[in-house]
């Protein structure tokens, strides 16, 4: 009995029932990836079309969260690929070895040149609060409004598990440096509650528990083309916004190498970057043309684009961070 | 002769076996967390405020809990009606209810879109939120205030019916009354139990995971879990759950000292008439109304939204199930081969009384320590040699059953003594001991309270959120960890489905192997 006992454990633990020959390729990503209005279908049936492989990807949390989730698992962990990281993350992600270098020559459309030896860009947007214009009648034109529009509710992301939210702190720090602990400290009252991810931050603001939710500038599209509801803005800021350039990489000790490589592909080709747009709701990350719906109002200029490359992120972080926990924590 | 000794030497053995691991469990995994803070221990002001925090939230928690809980106790001791049995039943239910179905329910009734503040809004008031501070609390009296009335309603039972009688033939009035009689066994019992809330709400992690709104509503549990699943900051969640430690084990060392001369309750259901009607009937009445209605509400919302939500029931959530009733079936395994291993033991005459004060402390002394510092000491001293995610669910069986020991000692101890004491020279004169005596003697006279731990381990295990938020894979989650999941991911109503099946297979169990041992008693 007890062997049979600890026979199924073994085997619900492990829960790889191999039924078939075909390889598997695992992709963690964050949540909202693979939810069913997100880009996760499509991209795992075209790819499948593709590859004659079963593509699984795994929600694991929120982008910041994956990270944390890879240390944790180390060497053992099931993943071949993640997909989701950001700029931010890239330094930190390099130190722990878990990743491969690429070897590809990439043809991207960012604006920012891009040299990163080991991660692969496959969106990007900018950070952004978004509203309902039918609830809100003077939209706030940077944080000082915000901050001084006591009234206005807030839900927002926390740094450490996620990347919106770490993406906040980023912002703040990047328009307004030594400052920013004021910014925080007049956001503080505004803030409903942190979320651990996107998902659940939005949710909130569809569910109308708050007014404005930290999301990017694209998220109004979704409104427009997916629910012809063009109720939904984006409050552009004239510190400027911080963009987020979201990141894949394989991991080194996977064995699914040949596999792996061929998504990585994959992903900056044509066919999956129009998937992107209208399913995740950010840039693609090459040259769509007239294929990019036209509700994706143009980039706003680079002159109001802030952004830290990846090692300025990683110094910026740790001190961002703790003047974040100990002012929120009041 | 020598036969006996060596049976004495086997269960004794046995006996050993369970305090090492006991031992091993508890405080092993607690030196494991010590060794590796103290090359760095640290504690930032946002780990201060963390600790502020934990206490406080406590303190208005137990105390509220005690407040409201002495009033429904009175409420109910001095008013009968039908269905009054029925009731107090219920309040024995929250402490087998999977705690994150019970947040799917509190959400449901006091969310932004719930029952309460749609009721709110279309009388014009303001709107209360479910996150962070009050929603903690919410959650926290709505686990607690059965506990405290189910105790005090026992301490109002066990007032003499003479003392009342007494006291009218003495024409007391109900001052008198209660400045005599009720005053005086409320204070030697409510401390106590204010002692054990205050110790479940500073350890509460799962209501912290899903109400706790950011870093200003977390609380120690919660900071253990962000360390390891936000940062991988192994050190600050050695130094967390330090503080953890020493903070539970000072509560428990009042528990325990405030409690010396109460038992676990199995059951109650004695309807008691002795107490006179009341002139208060209506303060009775609107106390025992709200308390049902607060109490009742949110388990009924969930059974009707689970069930128009029942059809994205996935495999994922199947499968989730099953690994959640597996880890239950191992923790019951562990748990009772650990209790009857110290209750032989413990039981047993020509014992040193030292042993068996070692045995039986040691047992009890688990309610100080948190899943989740053992989780972390696990986790520190088995990553070097074997991922711990490898064997998350015998090690989630493992810590799930020494959590229920302490429940499950106190409901079968006392049995193994009466037995003892009945049948205890009968057995050494015929040379029955050790195992044999267990199994031929013990089990069979003592189904009603094997069943009752059995169902209560079971249930405490399936519904557990704890230590397996720290290991789980994605894709390998029990069914408490998926519902989590879903509602992190906005799914409310896979969530509200999910947490229907957990609820019901939970009682299910609950009822099932109640039953099934009372119906192989014969009475």
């Amino acid at each position: 009995m007890k062997k049979l006992i600890f026979s199924l454990f073994f085997l619900l633990s492990t829960s790889s029932f191999c039924l078939s020959e075909v390889n598997t390729l695992k992709v963690y990503t964050y949540d909202s990836f693979v939810s069913d209005w997100g880009p996760g279908p499509s991209i795992e049936k075209a790819f499948e079309n593709i590859c004659d492989c079963d593509l699984q990807l795994i929600g694991a949390g929120d982008g910041a969260a994956l990270l944390a989730k890879l240390l944790l698992e180390g060497e053992l962990t099931e993943a071949d690929v993640v997909l989701g990281l950001d700029t931010n993350l890239i330094s930190r992600a390099k130190e722990t070895g878990l990743f491969a270098k690429h070897s590809k020559t990439l043809d991207l459309n960012l604006p920012i040149a891009w040299d990163d030896d080991t991660f692969i860009p496959f969106d990007w947007g900018y950070f952004a609060f978004v509203y309902n214009a039918k609830n809100i009648s003077s939209v706030p034109n940077n944080f000082k409004e915000l901050t001084n529009q006591t009234n206005l509710r807030i839900v927002i992301q926390d740094p450490r598990s996620s990347t919106p939210g770490l993406g906040l702190l980023m912002w703040i720090k990047a328009a307004y440096g030594d400052e920013s602990n004021k910014i925080w400290k007049g956001l503080t009252p505004n803030i409903l509650t942190v979320t651990k991810g996107w998902s659940e931050a939005y949710g909130l603001f569809m569910d109308g528990e708050a007014d404005l939710v930290l999301s990017y500038t694209t998220s109004p599209a979704y409104h427009i083309i997916a629910e012809n509801d063009s109720s939904k803005k984006a409050a552009i800021f004239d510190e400027g916004h911080y963009m987020q350039i979201e990141v894949a990489a394989k991991i080194s000790n996977t064995d699914q190498t040949e596999l792996a490589d061929k998504f990585l592909d994959f992903m900056v080709s044509e066919k999956f970057q129009t998937i992107i747009p209208t399913t995740n709701w950010m840039y693609p990350v090459i040259n769509l043309d007239a294929k990019l719906d036209k509700a994706f109002l143009s980039p706003i200029p680079k002159n109001k684009s802030l952004y830290f490359d990846p090692i300025t992120a990683q110094e910026t972080r740790k001190e961002a961070l703790d003047e974040w926990l100990e002012i929120l924590s009041k | 002769m020598v036969r006996n000794i060596k049976q004495i030497n086997f269960s004794n053995i046995l006996g050993w076996v369970s305090l090492t691991l006991l031992t091993l469990v508890t405080f092993g995994t607690l030196a494991v967390v010590y060794v590796k803070s103290h090359n760095n221990f640290t504690l930032t002001p946002a780990d201060f405020k963390i600790i502020k925090f934990t206490t406080y939230q406590a303190l208005i928690s137990a105390t509220m809990s005690s407040v409201l809980g002495i009033f429904l106790a009175r409420a109910l001791t001095r008013q009968s009606f039908i269905g009054k049995s029925i009731l107090i039943v219920i309040l024995g239910a929250p402490f087998i209810l999977p705690v994150v179905v019970a947040i799917l329910g509190l959400i449901s009734v006091f969310g932004r879109n719930g029952l309460l503040n749609n009721t709110l809004e279309i009388f014009g008031f303001e709107n209360i939120s479910i996150y962070g501070l009050h929603g903690i609390i919410i959650a926290n009296i709505f686990f607690n205030l059965p506990l405290v009335s189910r105790l005090l309603l026992h301490g109002w039972n066990s007032i003499p019916a003479e003392q009342l009688r007494l006291a009218e033939s003495l024409g007391f009035n109900k001052q008198d009354i209660f400045f005599l009689i009720e005053l005086p066994m409320l204070r030697t019992r409510l401390p106590g139990i204010f002692a054990v809330v205050f110790l479940i709400c500073v350890s509460s992690f799962s209501i912290a995971l899903t109400l706790g709104g950011g870093p200003k509503s977390t609380t120690i549990e919660l900071a253990i879990y962000q360390a390891f699943r936000y940062d991988f900051d192994l050190s600050k969640a050695a130094n967390l759950a330090m503080v953890q430690f020493i903070l539970c084990f000072m509560i428990t060392i009042i528990v325990i000292w405030t409690q010396k001369t109460q038992s676990f309750q199995v059951s109650f259901d004695r309807v008691i008439v002795k107490w006179t009607r009341s002139n208060n009937n209506l303060i009775d009445w609107i106390i025992i109304s709200l308390s049902s209605i607060f109490l009742i509400i949110p388990l009924l919302v969930i059974l009707m939204e689970g069930i128009f939500s029942l059809h994205l029931i996935d495999a994922s959530i199947l499968v989730s199930l099953g690994r959640s009733i597996l880890v239950a079936f191992g923790a019951v395994i562990i748990c009772l081969f650990i209790t009857f291993s110290l209750g032989s033991v413990i039981v047993t005459s020509n014992i040193r009384s030292k042993v068996r004060w070692l045995m039986e402390s040691s047992a009890y002394f688990i309610i100080a320590s948190s899943p989740l510092v053992i989780g972390t000491g696990f986790f520190i001293f088995l990553f070097p040699i074997i991922n711990p995610i490898k064997i998350v669910f015998p090690m989630t069986a493992l810590i799930n059953a020494i959590m229920a020991v302490p429940f499950s000692l106190r409901i079968i101890l006392p049995a193994m003594q009466k037995i003892n004491q009945d049948y205890g020279k009968l057995s050494e004169s015929i040379g029955l001991r050790g195992y044999e005596k267990i199994f031929n003697l013990t089990i069979p006279r003592m189904k009603r309270e094997i069943g009752f731990s059995v169902g209560l381990i079971s249930a405490l295990s399936i519904g557990d959120l704890g230590v397996v938020t720290l290991f789980s894979s994605p894709q390998s989650g029990t069914l408490p960890l998926t519902i989590y999941r879903l509602m992190g991911s906005y799914q409310m109503d896979a969530a509200k489905a999910a947490a229907f099946l957990l609820l019901i297979s939970c009682f299910i169990i609950f009822l099932l192997t109640d039953r099934l041992a009372h119906s192989n008693v014969k009475d």
